[in-house]
C-alpha cells in the first residue's frame, strides 16, 4: 500500500471502490488501521462518508443456496467421469479408427456379437433413462404419463420419472414440491393384481400407493400433505417402524419425517386442490393461509406491517392467474393496504 | 484447496478431479441459483461445466487462476441453458436476453426499521443486475477484481467501476444521520 498522500477520495464512489478501502472493511489488520486512522485525520470533512461507506459494505449479505452433502455426493457419482463408461481420452479414439480393413475382419463375428449386445444395452438404457420435468415460481403445468394419467404441477415443483415403463413393474414417480395427480386405473382383477396396476408416488418420508384415483401431494423438506379426492390410497412410511394406512376420500394426512409425526383430518378436497385451476377456494380461510399460498406460488415475501390482520378471513373464490389482480380483489374485499415492492408484498392498515 | 490438486488433475487423477468437485460445487451451485430457482437446471449446468473441465483436464497444469476458469465455464453453460429454456417456456414478464442475477438473494443484514428496510431493498431491487452479481463475486466469494473480470467478460477497470457504481446506487438511495450510523455501527 502507497502514501496516504497519493489517494485522493472526492467522493463515496471513489473511497467504495478502492480495493484498500474494501479490504479495512472486510479484514482489516493493524497496518490498515493505522494507514486510514491516519488518512481520516488528514481528512476530517470526509468522516462522514468513511461511515456510510462502512455501513454499506458491512451490511451486504446474500442468501444462501447450498446444496445438502447427500446432494454431492450423488451428483458426483452419477458423473460420467466417475462413471465405468470406458476411455474418454480423444487420442485413443483417433488411433483406434485408423486401423486397416483386415483388422476389422478378423474380428468380425466379435464385433456383430457385441453390437448386438449393445443394441440390447441400448434399450435398457433407454428405458432406465429419467425423464425431469421442473416448474418455475408462477407456473403450473400439466404432465402425461406414459400411461397416460395426468399430473398438474405446481410452481416451483420437480417430478421425475423413467422414461418407459415396463409390464413387469409398479408405475413409479418421485416428486419433490406439488402435484394433483388423477392416476388411470388398470387392474381388471382386484383378485389378482399385476404388478403394473400399482401406481407409487415417492415423495420424502413417504410413498403413496395407488390403483387408480385422484389426491393431491405436497411435499417438501420434512413435511408430506396428501389429500384424498376419490378412490382408494395406501401410505407406506420410509420409518418402517410406522405400519401403512389407508386413505378414504375426504382426509388429509400430514406427515413430518424428521420428528415422526403424522395428523389426520377431514377437509373439503376441493378446497385444497383449486390451486390446479389457478384459484383457491376460501372457507372462511384467513389472509395467513391466502399469503401462504402466493408465497409458494409466485415465490414472494410478505412483510406484515401490521400482524393483526394475518388473522383476517375471506370467503369465496380467488383466482391466482395475476398477481396485480390478487391484490386488488384482497385489498378492496378486507380494506387493506397491499403494496408490491420487488419481490415483496407489504400488508397493511388501509391508508388514511 | 491444495494447489497441488490442480496439477494432479492435469495428470488425468480421477481422485483429484473428485477433490476438485467437491471443492467447488455447493459454491457454483449458490452462485447459479442467483440467477434462476430451477435447481434441476442448475444440476445440469454444473454436471456439463465438470465434463468440460475432465476434457481439458491437461490444461490446468498451465492455467494461472484455475478458480476463475471454473467460475467462467459454469456461468457460460448455465446461461446458455437458462436462455434456451426460458425462451420454450415463453415467459412474457421480464424476458431479458440475458439472465439476470435475482435481487432477491441480496440482504441487508442489520437491524434497522421497517421504513429503512423498505428503502434499502427497494433501492437493491433497482441496482442492474450486474452491478449485484459484481457486489456478490466481490464480497461473498472473495474474489480478486482481475477475476471478476475474467468471470463477466469485462474488463478489469469496468470490474471496478461496475462493483462501486453499485455500491454507490444503494448510498445514494438514502441518507442516514451519522448519529444513527454511528449507533448502528457500534451495535455491530
Amino acid at each position: 500500500m502507497e502514501q496516504h498522500s497519493g489517494h485522493k477520495f472526492e467522493s463515496l464512489p471513489d473511497l467504495i471502490g478502492d480495493p484498500d478501502f474494501q479490504s479495512w472493511v472486510l479484514a482489516p489488520t493493524a497496518e490498515l488501521d493505522a494507514y486510514w486512522a491516519d488518512w481520516q485525520r488528514e481528512n476530517p470533512d470526509k468522516q462522514d462518508m468513511v461511515f456510510k461507506a462502512r455501513f454499506l459494505l458491512q451490511h451486504l449479505d446474500f442468501k444462501e443456496h447450498l446444496p445438502t452433502k447427500e446432494q454431492m455426493e450423488a451428483a458426483l457419482k452419477a458423473h460420467p467421469v466417475m462413471q465405468d463408461y470406458g476411455d474418454t481420452s480423444i487420442e485413443n479414439k483417433v488411433s483406434f479408427l485408423s486401423r486397416p480393413v483386415w483388422f476389422w475382419l478378423k474380428r468380425a463375428a466379435v464385433i456383430i456379437g457385441v453390437l448386438f449386445l449393445l443394441q440390447v444395452g441400448y434399450k435398457y438404457w433407454q428405458s432406465q433413462q429419467l425423464i425431469v420435468i421442473e416448474t418455475a415460481y408462477g407456473e403450473i403445468k400439466s404432465v402425461y404419463l406414459p400411461d397416460s394419467s395426468k399430473v398438474v404441477l405446481d410452481a416451483h415443483t420437480k417430478l421425475r420419472y423413467k422414461k418407459r415403463w415396463g409390464q413387469n413393474q409398479p408405475r413409479e414417480v418421485w416428486l419433490e414440491g406439488n402435484g394433483f395427480f388423477e392416476v388411470n386405473h388398470l387392474n381388471k382383477d382386484s383378485n389378482h393384481i399385476k404388478a403394473m396396476d400399482r401406481f407409487l408416488v415417492h415423495t420424502s418420508g413417504l410413498d403413496i400407493e395407488v390403483l387408480g384415483t385422484r389426491f393431491d401431494v405436497q411435499s417438501k423438506d420434512n413435511l408430506t400433505k396428501v389429500v384424498l379426492q376419490s378412490g382408494l390410497v395406501q401410505l407406506n412410511f420410509e420409518n418402517e417402524g410406522r405400519a401403512p394406512i389407508e386413505m378414504h376420500p375426504g382426509d388429509l394426512i400430514e406427515y413430518q419425517k424428521d420428528i415422526d409425526h403424522l395428523t389426520r383430518s377431514k377437509v373439503d378436497a376441493n378446497a385444497y386442490i383449486s390451486w390446479k385451476d389457478q384459484k383457491m377456494i376460501l372457507n372462511n380461510a384467513t389472509l395467513a393461509t391466502i399469503t401462504d399460498r402466493i408465497k409458494r406460488f409466485y415465490g414472494l415475501k410478505i412483510i406484515w406491517k401490521d400482524t393483526t390482520l394475518k388473522s383476517r378471513a375471506m370467503e369465496g373464490t380467488l383466482l391466482m392467474d395475476n398477481i396485480t389482480n390478487v391484490i386488488f380483489v384482497l385489498s378492496t374485499s378486507l380494506n387493506i393496504h397491499i403494496e408490491q415492492s420487488g419481490d415483496s408484498l407489504i400488508i397493511d392498515k388501509p391508508i388514511e | 484447496m491444495d494447489q497441488n490438486l490442480w496439477q494432479q488433475l492435469a495428470r488425468g487423477d480421477r481422485q483429484a478431479f473428485a477433490s476438485v468437485y467437491r471443492h467447488f460445487y455447493g459454491k457454483l451451485f449458490n452462485y447459479g441459483r442467483k440467477f434462476t430457482e430451477l435447481e434441476l437446471l442448475v444440476e445440469d449446468a454444473l454436471q456439463e461445466t465438470f465434463v468440460i473441465v475432465w476434457d481439458n483436464h491437461a490444461r490446468f497444469s498451465s492455467i494461472t487462476t484455475p478458480d476463475s476458469y471454473l467460475f467462467y465455464t459454469f456461468r457460460n453453460t448455465l446461461f446458455r441453458k437458462l436462455k434456451k429454456e426460458l425462451k420454450s417456456r415463453q415467459r412474457e414478464a421480464m424476458i431479458s436476453t440475458e439472465p439476470e442475477f435475482n435481487a432477491e438473494h441480496m440482504l441487508i443484514k442489520a437491524e434497522m426499521d421497517t421504513k429503512l428496510r423498505l428503502e434499502l431493498e427497494a433501492a437493491i431491487h433497482s441496482l442492474p443486475a450486474r452491478q449485484r452479481e459484481a457486489i456478490y463475486l466481490r464480497f461473498y466469494e472473495g474474489l480478486e477484481y482481475e477475476q471478476i473480470a475474467t468471470i463477466m467478460g469485462i474488463s478489469v477497470k469496468a470490474s471496478y467501476k461496475t462493483v462501486s457504481k453499485g455500491i454507490v446506487h444503494l448510498r445514494d438511495k438514502f441518507n442516514l444521520p451519522v448519529s444513527l450510523l454511528f449507533l448502528l455501527l457500534i451495535g455491530d
